[in-house]
């Protein structure tokens, strides 16, 4: 009788695994401290969204090209009362780097992941991760270290080595996650809101391609839009929500040609569907290249100016941050100066 | 670039990888992966070539794939996403780039990386506000000009702790840099870069000895 | 006790009824729904692959010999409880005026399947763009004369039937072949084309799979006959522009990705276990299989009886299947409920 058998690995609750293995003395997990939202993920399994004790998990492509994103989040968490730490001592999670060039061996991807998960458990606080390339990675990571002993045996070593432990958080969070579940407190505390503002969203693909099973909204993301909403963005659908934006870690740098092909795809139908004010992003990676990539679209003669703006700016902005000191719209190559003017912000 | 694979089995060596087991399960041949890739949209690349490749243990085809293709993949993972059988595509690609970095066969898709390889291994971030250079990104329109100009004083603004210097995205202590170095050796990365950027696996050392040393007397320094 | 409860009034179920009767024994069937034929009424099929009979026809005739035998029929009614075992159970039936026992020596449960909510694929639109359909929407359609796209009320110009929409993928961990998609899509298509001559269908498909006895032969005549157009690839995407759809897929045999734009798109559904056979796989202690359908007690040995003594399954509660072969396996269980009544194993 063929009975069920061992679920897809794509749709099962790793937490169950997790407490097996600590159980036997292989891990240690590190638990939600303190208040948090549970939500249901996938196939009936609750993730846990920490509300306070947030660990500032930076992202280096936003603190390099966007540094409002990270500040936007820190401003948001002080204006609404929630503890945060802005830690220097977590380095990058290397994941850009392995997706680009693959330089940095598997090992080495998951030592350099729980090293800083570590870090973060040292400190007492949540793991709250700012990009998405990097939440991705410690999604897979972390499927990939539960279900593989030899990668498990070989970063235990190395953590030894360091003088570490092979702990795993009980929930890979993202930033954008945590707004999700923060919108309402957000939207009651707001000095502005987005209304008459059209918008549409692209979550970056690392957010629920990589590991479908732990994020909120599944197959179609909700959070950005969902966070958009209840600020007042009218969010609309457009055909090409799920197309990659072009990024793709290494064309960015060596083949930008194939980055603006694979942009200029989305931005089309964007313009052709919605004509929105705003494209709204969670991920390092998309907000680079969307705001970063349409200035050049003019030499096929097609206009875009669509700001790109991630889910903590506009939470922040919101909530009356200022648009240079702390959401950093000056950073942005594409200018949100004119949507800013729309809402009085400007 | 023509690689001379020597007695490689390329098949067996990408099923003793720990991502294989998740990444192959077989194939409908069904084309939901090259519908949705974006690769395969502007390259001549079809992401289940790897997969029906990966199927047969196509030496040939798989080799094929070694010497240029995997490069094209950008890794967004729409494949691993839809595939009706559990595939990923895209951790194939991973395999195989794998394999060709550990091999050396790398040199010249890895050839513009040199910057981000020094920039980790130097500042423990993979960017640095100090690369976004007008000359290095044209495309990227006139404001970038500015930005570059400002980035000092406009980060000063902001005024978040750590994210003020400009060679590197945060102020990632020195310490904490040389367990990511440490994590490199001992994971066997570094083994990689001495075969890809020889220079770079002496600067890493060179540089992280010095800034330990610095960051012992700023210590030092601020006892007394 | 020479009394036998069917438990669902579909082809299995009806055919068991009638078979028990004519073996002399007393039957009472027990219906969800407020008439007997099961999802084919339910759900209003047109004609029947492969003889392209109409279904009223073949399913009219089964709830005929129902009505005709002496059958006692509970419509509107579900099993909610069972005690007993052996050759004495009482059942508890549920139905709008209340609760009422039946007493039976043995039960026959053909509780049926029902079709993937394509809706669980976001990236088919199905819910979202009014001119995508599931087959089984289709085969009402077919059956009222007049196929149309909903969002205007006109006949579409160019329809795409996707094949394996919640079959063979494990994405929605879905990983069997539904067995009767390929031939309801050629069927489908070929009477679009009777109807409209007009109308171009492509139908894509991963593997055209006719194992029963006619099906190929039909795979064949929408081809030579009816000009269906198979492309082999699955239907990745479906999006809208404008007022048409388009539809992502590769053309695996040019192995080429094409973006094609159709007036109306229709999801072949695959099958999964129905509410009703889930529950009563719960209420009698049956074990179900991977694919979520009962479990028998030896698929080649011993195909319709269960581990329970007395309990005997039929129809798709085992799984997808076509009406020939769910009747078929009415009859079966007929079988050995009577067989295990007379005290044969």
């Amino acid at each position: 009788m063929a009975l069920a058998e061992e679920p897809h690995a794509h749709s099962h609750d790793i937490r169950q695994e997790m407490r097996e293995l600590e159980d036997k003395g292989e891990i240690k997990i590190q638990r939600v401290v303190g208040p948090y939202e549970e939500v249901e993920v996938a196939h009936g399994i609750k993730k846990k969204i920490p509300t306070t004790h947030l660990y500032q998990h930076k992202s280096c492509g936003q603190c390099t090209n966007l540094p409002g994103v990270p500040a936007s989040s820190m401003y948001v968490y002080e204006q609404l009362g929630i503890d945060y730490l802005n830690d220097m001592e977590h380095t990058s999670c290397t994941a850009w780097n392995y997706h680009a060039s693959a330089t940095n061996n598997l090992v080495s991807l998951a030592a350099a992941a729980v090293r800083n998960w570590h870090r973060v458990y040292e400190t007492g606080y949540n793991l709250d991760v700012h990009c998405v390339t990097s939440f991705g990675n410690y999604q897979e990571m972390r499927h990939l270290l539960v279900t593989k002993k030899e990668i498990r045996d070989e970063v235990r070593k190395i953590m030894h080595a360091i003088g570490r432990e092979l702990v795993i958080p009980e929930e890979v969070v993202h930033n954008s996650e945590v707004m999700y579940v923060l919108r309402d407190q957000i939207a009651a505390k707001a000095k502005y809101r987005f209304d008459g503002l059209r918008a549409v969203d692209h979550i970056g693909c690392h957010f629920y391609k990589i590991m479908n099973d732990d994020v909120i909204g599944g197959a179609k993301p909700i959070v950005v839009r969902e966070l958009g909403k209840t600020l007042g963005f009218d969010v609309q659908d457009y055909s090409k929500w799920f197309h990659c934006c072009g990024f793709g870690f290494r064309h960015i740098l060596v083949n930008r040609e194939f980055t603006r092909s694979a942009l200029r795809v989305k931005l089309q139908a964007i313009q052709r569907e919605v004509d929105p004010d705003v494209i709204l992003v969670n991920c390092t990676g998309c907000g680079t290249t969307i705001d970063k990539n349409q200035w050049i679209m003019k030499a096929v003669g097609e206009n875009y100016s669509y700001p790109a703006l991630f889910h903590s700016q506009i939470a922040a902005l919101s909530l009356g941050a200022d648009p240079y000191k702390v959401a950093g719209i000056n950073f942005h190559a594409t200018p949100v100066e004119p949507v800013l003017k729309k809402v009085g912000i400007l | 670039m023509a690689i001379d694979f020597g007695d490689l089995k390329v098949y067996e060596r990408m099923t003793q990888d720990p991502r294989f087991e998740d990444a192959y399960q077989g194939c409908l041949s069904c084309g939901t992966c090259e519908s949705l890739c974006p690769a395969g949209q502007f390259y001549d690349y079809n992401p289940r070539e790897v997969v029906e490749a990966t199927g047969r243990a196509d030496e040939a085809e798989l080799r094929n794939w070694l010497e240029n293709k995997i490069w094209y993949c950008a890794q967004c993972c729409s494949c691993k996403f839809r595939c009706p059988r559990g595939n990923s595509a895209a951790d194939l690609v991973m395999i195989l780039r794998d394999i060709a970095v550990e091999k050396g066969w790398a040199k010249e898709a890895l050839e513009k990386y040199t910057r981000i390889l020094k920039t980790i291994l130097t500042v423990g971030n993979q960017l640095s506000p100090d690369m976004i250079a007008p000359d290095f990104f044209p495309d990227w329109g006139p404001r970038v000009a500015e930005m570059s100009k400002h980035k000092k004083e406009w980060r000063a603004e902001l005024g978040i702790p750590g994210l003020m210097p400009i060679d590197r995205s945060w102020a990632v202590p020195a310490h904490v840099i040389k367990e990511l170095l440490d994590i490199w050796k001992l994971s066997g990365a570094m083994d990689r870069v001495e075969a890809t950027n020889p220079f770079l696996v002496e600067l890493a050392w060179d540089n992280i000895e010095e800034a330990l040393e610095d960051e012992k007397q700023a210590a030092e320094a601020s006892h007394t | 006790m020479e009394n036998v409860v069917v438990i669902g009034g579909g082809p299995a179920g009806l055919k068991a009824a009638a078979e028990l009767r004519s073996l002399g024994l007393d039957v009472a069937l027990v219906e969800k729904a407020g008439v007997l034929g099961g999802t084919p009424v339910q759900e209003k099929f047109a004609l029947l692959a492969p003889e392209l009979r109409p279904a009223e026809e073949v399913v009219g005739a089964l709830v005929k010999a129902v009505q005709q035998d002496g059958v006692q029929v509970h419509l509107n009614s579900t099993v909610t409880a069972v005690a007993g075992q052996g050759k004495d159970f009482t059942l508890t039936v549920q139905n709008g005026k209340g609760e009422e026992r039946l007493q039976a020596g043995a039960v026959i449960i053909a509780t049926g399947y029902e079709h993937f909510d394509p809706s669980v694929k976001p990236e088919y639109g199905y819910g979202v763009f009014p001119d995508v359909i599931t087959s089984a929407q289709l085969e009402g359609m077919l059956s009222d004369g007049k196929v149309v796209r909903p969002s205007n009320g006109q006949v579409p110009k160019k329809v795409a039937i996707l094949q394996c929409i919640g079959s063979r993928d494990a994405q929605v961990e879905r990983k069997y072949c539904c067995r009767v998609g390929c031939v309801v899509a050629s069927k489908q298509a070929v009477e679009l084309r009777q109807k409209y001559p007009d109308m171009q269908v492509y139908i894509f498909y991963m593997d055209i799979r006719t194992y029963g006895r006619g099906f190929e032969e039909l795979y064949w005549k929408a081809q030579d006959d009816f000009g269906v157009r198979f492309i082999r690839g699955r239907g990745a995407e479906v999006r809208r522009r404008g007022d048409e759809l388009l539809l992502k897929a590769e053309e695996t045999l040019k192995a080429r990705a094409s973006e094609t734009p159709f007036d109306m798109v229709v999801l072949t559904v695959g099958m999964g276990p129905s509410e009703g056979t889930k529950a009563m796989a719960s209420l009698f202690g049956l074990p179900v299989a991977e694919d979520g359908f009962v479990e028998p007690a030896d698929r080649m040995l011993a195909p319709v009886s269960t581990k329970a003594a007395g309990v005997f399954v039929a129809g798709t509660a085992l799984g997808p299947k076509d009406i020939e072969d769910a009747a078929l396996e009415g009859a079966a269980a007929a079988l050995r409920a009577a067989a295990y009544l007379k005290g044969g194993k």
